[in-house]
């Protein structure tokens, strides 16, 4: 894979996660507002733990990405869509 | 008001000896629940009852849902006194957080495989029917039916008060019920809210455990024997957040307060405390601090160590609880209180004890931050005579395919004026449109920041149905064990009030009502009421809301609707403090002609708005009745009519209300009849 088909890959994966999160957790922000490098918990989206495993159900069921967390909102992946993203890229690249 | 009688359909007893000797002696009704599982949790403890017991229950009531059985069973105990013309004279105030789960399950299945057995679900008692099964099966006329989860009874407590302090009828009957069901199972777990088995209130092990059954309370006005006595009662919201209680209990101060303001007692007069005491780790310390605050040093039971969280029972029956501690001279206990956590109550009551006690106050907060507090005593108490204040509309707002004007959508006239966008984050549809009309109402009315003397009353009738849908789906597709917590926090009735009440930070008394299509005519009527009925309150918002979803479209297919079904709410903001448009006259009862009569009070309306009417722009039943009621405020603020009569139905329930120019006014308002 060169870098033109992992930079197209990764911009989808940000297009996908975005609207992911706006979706599942009725964000009232146009997907590509959001940003990738933001933490997402404890901003100013008001999230919380419940939906921290909310998101982590919706990444589970979209991208078989594991967390194992009982605190999920602690685990690290969360933190920002760009670190969703390279867990969810990680994933791909195994399968 | 008196307490003639009650009844109780509750796994520690079906009579209310039976259950408070089982609440005495330390008995819990918890068990291995066998009816269902629900994969992937280790087990489901809860008060329940067994197979044989609910099968015998369905029989004996003749109902088909575990609900709506408990709710005959002890609706039947507490009216059993009475002969038929008390009956007659009887009105029905009913409680339940998910209402007849098991049918809607039912329904859910079947909807698209049995037309004709959902049709009948769905006409029947699965959803907004509830109330209406309830009244037909007991034969005494349906109000209202109190929907605020886990704080439904208290508010029937509350609604019930008022409507007998406006004489609107002589008695009034409660009834909560609710039973136990997988999805209530899976919804508690995704927020991490169940205990491993029993619940310990203010104990050091944290959780809750659910429970099940129903509880009535007959009421009546005026003197004579009683039982004991409801002495008046309070509410508040957060407006924190959807699941969580405000962590210093600021809110449920207020509601303690408001309930001592409204019964006439000072915090000394306590002495017994009935808690919500869920077990939970986020409600128990914040109920802590709240009473600390508020009573200071106060025995404190928490009667869901022996009952479990009966949900929209809950209120009704730790009210029969505590008042039945009153009569007893003994303090119910919270069991596996001791060891208490870091931050308890000094007194738990570990185990049931004698203590002199006259004055009893019981508590119950829920989802969607609304707190709800009843006062209970031996003796009752004077209560000064509020003197027949008038209701204003100091503001109305509304949101729909129509536009932003109710007046503008039913009869265009020029252009149509803009309301303000308010922001409502993170919202499902419903709750989306309805704290927009909440907030473009607020803004008509010029009132802003921090309302603390402006309470909520909202219509609701199929509710969140996304958020529910989204819900059902997670359970189905990803498991119970995974089931969707957020969407388990908007799908119950009032979250919608909740989101509203956070996004105008609305923090008086927060009430959904739960009806067919008169549920916006009737959170008028019931907003009314409260405002006349409590002081210290500046303002009620009264508003119904409705979002398509499954179950509309189901009724839409089904050819039920007289339009196609459309998202849409409406507002209006009744004060004290005077202004052009006054509430002139109301009723509500069986018969249209009466209703009508009774409202008009004699007088000739210039105009009449049918809300079936307003149905034909696009079905939104609940929005309907507080929509008709904000094009008749337009109307007259705009001249184009000095009176207008607002007509509301359902199925064996009408509500008028007569708008008019103050200065048109007939002398003296008639507040109440």
């Amino acid at each position: 894979m060169n870098d033109e088909e992992r930079l197209a890959r990764r911009t989808a994966a940000v297009d996908e996660v975005q609207r992911l999160l706006v979706e599942h957790l009725l964000l009232e922000v146009e997907p590509h507002d959001l940003d990738p490098d933001a933490p997402l918990f404890g901003s100013g989206h008001g999230l919380d733990s419940i939906d921290a495993v909310e998101v982590a159900v919706a990444l589970e069921n979209r991208f078989g990405v594991r967390m194992h967390e009982s605190r999920v909102e602690s685990v690290p992946h969360l933190r920002t869509i760009n670190t969703i993203v390279d867990l969810v890229l990680a994933r791909q690249e195994l399968a | 008001m008196r307490v003639l009688a009650v009844g109780v359909h509750t796994p520690l007893g079906t009579t209310p000896d039976a259950l408070w000797d089982a609440i005495e002696a330390g008995r819990d009704g918890f068990v291995d629940v066998e009816r269902f599982a629900v994969d992937g949790l280790p087990g489901c403890v809860a008060s329940a009852f067994s197979a044989e017991q609910v099968a015998e229950a369905l029989r004996a009531t003749g109902q088909e849902d575990p609900a709506l059985a408990y709710g005959v069973s002890a609706g039947r105990a507490a009216l059993a006194g009475c002969d038929a013309d008390q009956l007659a004279r009887t009105v029905l105030v009913c409680a339940t957080s998910a209402g007849a789960a098991d049918l809607h399950q039912r329904y859910d299945r079947l909807r698209t495989t049995d037309p004709t057995t959902a049709a009948r679900l769905r006409r029947g008692g699965a959803f907004a029917g509830f109330g209406r099964t309830l009244a037909a099966a007991l034969g005494v006329r349906l109000i209202t039916t109190a929907s605020t989860a886990c704080a439904s009874g208290g508010h029937a407590l509350g609604l019930a008060a008022d409507l007998l302090r406006e004489g609107v009828a002589d008695r009034a009957l409660v009834v909560g019920a609710d039973s136990v069901h997988p999805w209530l199972f899976a919804g508690f777990h995704s927020v991490g809210a169940l205990a491993r088995g029993r619940c310990a209130p203010f104990g050091e092990h944290f959780g809750m455990a659910l429970g099940e059954g129903g509880g009535a309370v007959l009421l009546a006005a005026g003197d004579g024997p009683a039982l004991g006595h409801l002495l008046g009662w309070g509410g508040s919201c957060d407006a924190y957040h959807v699941t969580s209680p405000d962590p210093r209990g600021e809110g449920m101060g207020r509601s303690l307060r408001a309930a001592l303001a409204d019964a006439g007692l000072r915090p000394d007069e306590v002495d017994a405390y009935n808690a919500h005491g869920t077990g939970t780790e986020a409600n128990d310390p914040a109920e802590t601090h709240a009473v600390r605050e508020v009573l200071g040093q106060v025995p404190v039971s928490a009667t869901k160590s022996q009952l479990g969280h009966t949900q929209g029972a809950a209120g009704v029956l730790e009210a029969i609880v505590a008042l039945w501690g009153l009569r007893r001279q003994v303090l119910p206990p919270s069991l596996r209180s001791v060891p208490a956590r870091r931050i308890a109550p000094a007194d738990t009551v570990p185990v049931a004890r004698p203590h002199p006690c006259r004055v009893a106050l019981s508590h119950s907060a829920a989802f969607g931050g609304t707190n709800v507090t009843v006062a209970l005593g031996l003796e009752p108490r004077p209560r000064a005579e509020r003197p027949s204040e008038p209701v204003y509309v100091a503001g109305v707002g509304a949101v729909g395919p129509f536009g932003s004007s109710a007046g503008h959508a039913l009869e265009p006239v020029g252009e149509p004026p803009v309301a303000p966008r308010v922001r409502v984050p993170r919202a499902d549809p419903v709750s989306a449109l309805l704290g927009q009309a909440v907030g473009a109402a607020l803004a008509d009315a010029g009132l802003q920041g921090t309302l603390d003397d402006v309470g909520l009353v909202v219509g609701m009738s199929d509710g969140p149905q996304s958020s529910i849908r989204r819900f059902v789906d997670s359970c189905d597709q990803d498991g119970p064990a995974r089931a969707s917590a957020a969407a388990f926090g908007r799908m119950v009735l009032n979250a919608p009030a909740g989101v509203a009440a956070t996004a105008s930070q609305v923090r008086g008394p927060n009430l959904t009502v739960w009806g067919e299509r008169d549920a916006g005519a009737q959170a008028v009527l019931a907003a009314a009421r409260l405002l006349r009925q409590h002081a210290e309150l500046a303002g009620v918002v009264a508003a119904g809301a409705d979002e398509v979803g499954h179950l509309s479209r189901d009724r839409a297919e089904a050819g039920e609707l007289p339009a196609p079904p459309v998202g849409a709410a409406s507002a209006l903001v009744l004060c004290r403090r005077p202004g052009p448009v006054v509430l002139a006259g109301e009723a509500t009862g069986t018969a249209l002609e009466a209703v009508v009569a009774e409202a008009l009070g004699g007088t000739t309306p210039d105009r009449v708005i049918d809300a079936a009417v307003v149905s034909k722009l696009g079905h939104a039943p609940a929005a309907s009745g507080a929509l008709a009621c904000a094009a008749a405020v337009e109307w007259i603020r705009a001249g184009r009519a000095a009176t207008v009569l607002v007509v509301a139905g359902s199925e064996g329930v009408v509500c008028a209300l007569l708008f008019a120019a103050t200065d048109r006014a007939i002398e003296s308002p008639r507040g109440q009849r």
